[in-house]
């Protein structure tokens, strides 16, 4: 079979796509693909001749079906989708006889490239699946043009590449890019950052990942490090266990999308800074203490918290403005209510000591001073190891254990206050970030953190931080001094550059991998119609209606001239030389008049033909014609400049005309 | 697909018009047709769900890839019009056939800047590849013969799928010269050189006449076939000699097409008449035709038994192929 080459191509294409969802794809689906690429593989080089009989294949089809429907409401939707569709890929790629079973295979390979975009969109994914789909092209372009040799081919390629590439750039910059057009089922995606509940042991898995949770671009000063509290979620349950969002801010979240947006009062300085975020499948966003949003699909809460409008499925970047010097004081009485809520009984010991405490202490400011005094006092040690406190956990962490890492502390700080009567909520999100160059701040998800806000009558919620009462260098070093003395720090993940910050070369090589990947993070993973308007802002000068409706038609317009200059390029070349190409036309424009060559006439016969035929004035100008091309076939070389060939030639034109007339 | 009617996109008419039947032809835009095959159609479906996908799920490098997709599929109907513009094709004339056999059509393709595949194929049938690439290539477009007679060209549909197979780029050429198309021949037993009138389903039974063999050789008399003369004596200088053949008869044979004869008796005739001729020309036996009112003179040439079987297959043509 001639077309070994790219079946092979295409079998390899489809292998290594699937491998690369290797997280997605259930395994026996992965095992399955694989054994089918070694049948045809095998097949293809001849080492095996029989191939599975298709009875056995629909016996064999049917049994995965069953098995994936069975599995299929496990791992959701989307995800059972695309097993459905890499199945029959597999049972496709044994039966890979015709040239329409390559077509379609060929398809959803492209189809399947193009998924795993939604489960990896680092640099070096994209290059490596950018290079699957070119590999793809070329092997269409194999199956289309079965002569040609691979230089051949693979310059043909990179031509239609080279075109490809900058058009699609410019359909990206200048095409709007829309909201989604309606919800899509739910990615069942290995996303790392904060839940939505809050279990003390949580925090601490949490913070053993070194991957990227946000960047943050400041546009004049940066905060100062103590100052860097993230909110990313308010919570206000506590069911003895973990701590969780109440069922009705989930409500008040969704009116929220649909009606007009809450608007916080806000005065004071401000900082200004946009947000590039790491996808995590849920709605939470990042802000420093009372935020508004500047970007569109960005809501604002009662609870000062910042939400999207959609699921972060993929990377996005929004813009904020953070009024330090605000208090949060804004707060329903249903809020306060809430924020007192305990779970009927439970944690005896700790309900003794608010008692006590709070007898010992008449104001609220007396009463939380005492609890962080007891932290402080009761040699209490921030570990990223704690143990494992199944019941009464606020108890055993308080009396027994009193190691524990910052959710502990938050989590407990919060009871109490409750306990004795003050409205108190646990926020969790992140503290700190690594400064990179150009003020911006890459926060890591080992920068996470919870802290407790209490209220007061008069200044509102107030943040008190526990952890940083036992370990001060969280706050002002982070996690990483934290925790240096039980060499904690990162123990899954013993290769992860951020292990090396003291070897100054690795540590700069980091920093530029940081670099890259915010630059692509924000304006290729994130891009959207923030960076697009600012672009036309900075060639017009303002994002008016017209300018936006000029800078589309204008990349259109490039497109186009793109397409004409390939075009030009790449036009047949006309192989005859010109004595040759105006003879020809000079028998064109006899032919209309009447004076046709017959296939069986050799020039001169036609020659003699004229001559006999046709009227002397335009038999003088035929003459001259034909003695330039008979020159030039027997003598190599034309006697007429083209320019004067080109005035014979008009000179005929006149005298068919005027002779006919 | 119901507009592909007898595999022809456009009417006879239409096309007749706009690419004049030649033997020659350059193929320029107006001889082109271009639109997006099915694969490419699939493509475009693939191209629209990616972009669907990547607004739900936000997903920018989805969103690019999308475009790039799209970019290559532009390309490619730019690719795939410039590669197949400028092809010259020569159509030859096809050598008369009998219907159920393969009529070949030859053709000569200068392909100077033409790269890839190109399919050519008659009324959808058998479809012939060849792979072009700066060079002459001398292929046949292929079809079976379905009915007798003498007809036009049937137009050649030439197609190409270059680059990447997103877009088909096709032309429906044909010449001026005629396709001839003879019965079918169907075994019957050949008439006895007396035999005066021949009615369908009378054919009587010969001697069997069929030996090929000559077995003597005698001195030439005028009047006997050119080719019986035994030119290899001649030439060596034994006088003319005309070859002698068993079974030869000097008789002729009349084989008769009455003039009310129609419908499938008629076929069944021309069928037997055309297995008969074929018979008595490989004798070398002379026989004459009479067409209704026609009538072709007994002779036993190569020639004659052409014409006479040109004329069985346009006697009373139907629509022809």
């Amino acid at each position: 079979m001639a077309s070994n080459r790219q079946q092979l191509l295409l079998t390899c294409c489809l292998l290594l796509s699937c491998i690369a969802l290797f997280d997605v794809l259930l395994i026996w689906v992965s095992g399955l693909l694989i054994i089918s690429g070694i049948i045809r593989i095998s097949l293809l080089r001849h080492t095996q001749k029989h191939t599975i009989t298709q009875r056995t294949l629909n016996l064999l089809a049917v049994l995965s079906l069953v098995v994936l429907f069975w599995y299929g409401w496990q791992i959701g939707l989307m995800n059972s989708m695309l097993n459905l569709l890499v199945l029959a890929c597999a049972f496709k790629l044994i039966k890979l006889e015709n040239h329409k079973d390559f077509l379609q295979l060929s398809l959803s390979t492209l189809f399947i490239i193009a998924c795993g975009f939604m489960f990896y969109q680092q640099i070096i994914a994209v290059v490596f699946y950018s290079l699957l789909v070119i590999a793809l092209l070329f092997a269409l372009q194999s199956h289309f043009q079965p002569n040609r040799t691979l230089p051949d081919l693979s310059t043909e390629l990179i031509k239609q590449i080279s075109f490809a590439i900058p058009v699609s750039l410019l359909l990206f910059i200048a095409l709007p890019h829309l909201p989604p057009l309606w919800q899509m089922p739910g990615m069942n995606q290995a996303q790392s950052g904060l839940s939505d509940t809050l279990n003390p042991g949580d925090l601490s898995r949490v913070a053993q990942s070194a991957e990227l949770a946000f960047s943050a671009e400041f546009q004049q000063k940066l905060p100062t490090r103590t100052q860097l509290y993230w909110r990313a979620q308010v919570m206000e349950v506590f069911n003895g266990k973990q701590w969780s969002r109440h069922p009705y801010r989930l409500r008040q979240q969704q009116q929220l999308q649909f009606s007009q947006h809450y608007n916080p009062r806000v005065f004071g300085e401000h900082y200004r800074y946009s947000v590039v975020a790491q996808p995590t499948g849920m709605n939470l966003l990042y802000a420093l203490d009372v935020a508004t949003p500047v970007s569109d699909d960005v809501i604002a809460n009662p609870s000062y918290q910042l939400t999207s409008k959609f699921p972060l499925v993929s990377t996005i970047s929004y813009e904020v403005i953070s009024w330090y010097q605000t208090p949060l004081d804004q707060a329903s009485s249903f809020d306060l209510v809430l924020n007192l809520q305990l779970p009927p009984n439970g944690n005896p010991r700790a309900r003794a000591f608010a008692k006590q405490l709070a007898a010992n202490n008449p104001t609220v400011q007396q009463k939380i001073r005492a609890v962080l005094q007891y932290y402080k006092q009761q040699s209490f040690v921030y570990s990223l190891q704690p143990d494992v406190m199944p019941d009464n956990m606020v108890d055993t962490f308080l009396f027994e254990k009193k190691k524990g890492f910052c959710a502990h502390y938050a989590a407990s700080m919060a009871y109490l206050l409750r306990l004795m009567g003050i409205p108190a909520r646990v926020v969790t999100g992140y503290m700190g970030g690594e400064n990179q160059s150009g003020n911006r701040i890459n926060v890591y998800q080992f920068d996470a953190h919870a802290w407790v806000e209490a209220w007061h009558e008069d200044k509102g919620w107030v943040r008190y931080d526990p952890t940083a009462v036992v370990s001060p260098e969280r706050l002002l070093y982070g996690l990483e001094q934290a925790v240096a003395y039980e060499n904690s720090f990162l123990t899954e993940q013993p290769f992860s550059l951020m292990k090396f910050k003291s070897v100054r070369w690795l540590n700069q090589l980091r920093l530029a991998f940081a670099q890259m990947d915010y630059w692509w993070n924000s304006w290729v993973v994130g891009f959207n119609q923030r960076q697009q308007l600012s672009i036309i802002s900075a060639i017009f000068g303002s994002a008016t209606l017209t300018n936006i409706g000029l800078f589309t038609l204008g990349a259109l317009g490039i497109i186009l001239f793109i397409v004409a200059v390939y075009i030009w390029k790449n036009k047949p070349k006309s192989t005859s030389p010109v004595a040759v190409k105006y003879y020809l036309h000079a028998l064109k424009i006899l032919k209309k008049h009447g004076y046709q060559r017959q296939y069986s006439q050799g020039p001169e016969d036609y020659y003699q033909q004229i001559k006999t035929s046709s009227p002397l004035p335009v038999f003088n100008v035929f003459k001259r014609l034909h003695n330039n091309y008979m020159h030039y076939q027997y003598a190599g070389k034309p006697s007429m400049s083209p320019k004067r060939l080109k005035a014979e030639l008009k000179q005929l034109k006149h005298v068919l005309r005027t002779s006919q007339s | 697909m119901k507009i592909f009617k007898n595999g022809r996109f456009f009417s006879n008419h239409w096309l007749n018009k706009r690419i004049p039947r030649q033997d020659e032809i350059t193929l320029s835009h107006r001889h082109i047709f271009i639109l997006p095959s099915r694969f490419g159609a699939s493509y475009v479906g693939l191209c629209i769900l990616l972009f669907v996908m990547a607004t739900n799920f936000q997903n920018n490098l989805m969103l690019l890839l999308c475009y790039f997709l799209v970019g290559i599929f532009l390309l490619s109907l730019f690719r795939c019009y410039q590669n197949f513009v400028g092809l010259t094709l020569r159509i030859q004339s096809a050598s008369p056939v009998f219907v159920g056999e393969t009529v070949t059509i030859p053709l000569l393709i200068k392909a100077e800047s033409t790269l890839g595949q190109i399919k050519m194929s008659i009324n959808n049938q058998t479809a012939v590849f060849v792979n072009a690439g700066n060079s002459n290539i001398t292929t046949a477009a292929k079809m079976l013969a379905t009915y007798r007679g003498q007809t036009q060209c049937p137009r050649i549909k030439i197609e190409s799928f270059y680059p990447l197979g997103l877009f088909h780029c096709w032309s429906m050429i044909a010449s001026d010269q005629p396709l001839l198309v003879y019965p079918a021949p169907v075994k019957c037993p050949i008439p006895a050189a007396d035999v005066t009138t021949l009615k369908q389903g009378e054919t009587q039974s010969a001697p069997t006449q069929d030996k090929e063999e000559y077995y003597q050789l005698r001195p030439h008399q005028t009047g006997e076939p050119l080719h019986h003369i035994a030119w290899k004596q001649m030439a060596m200088g034994r006088g003319t000699l005309t070859k002698q053949f068993s079974g030869y008869s000097s008789q002729n044979i009349r084989l008769i097409v009455p003039n009310e004869l129609t419908g499938l008796a008629l076929e069944k005739h021309l069928s037997e008449l055309t297995f008969i001729i074929l018979i008595l020309s490989q004798q070398q036996q002379p026989f004459s035709l009479q067409l209704g009112d026609k009538f072709f003179d007994a002779d036993n040439t190569e020639w004659h038994s052409k014409v006479c079987l040109k004329a069985l297959a346009t006697w009373k043509q139907n629509d022809g192929i």
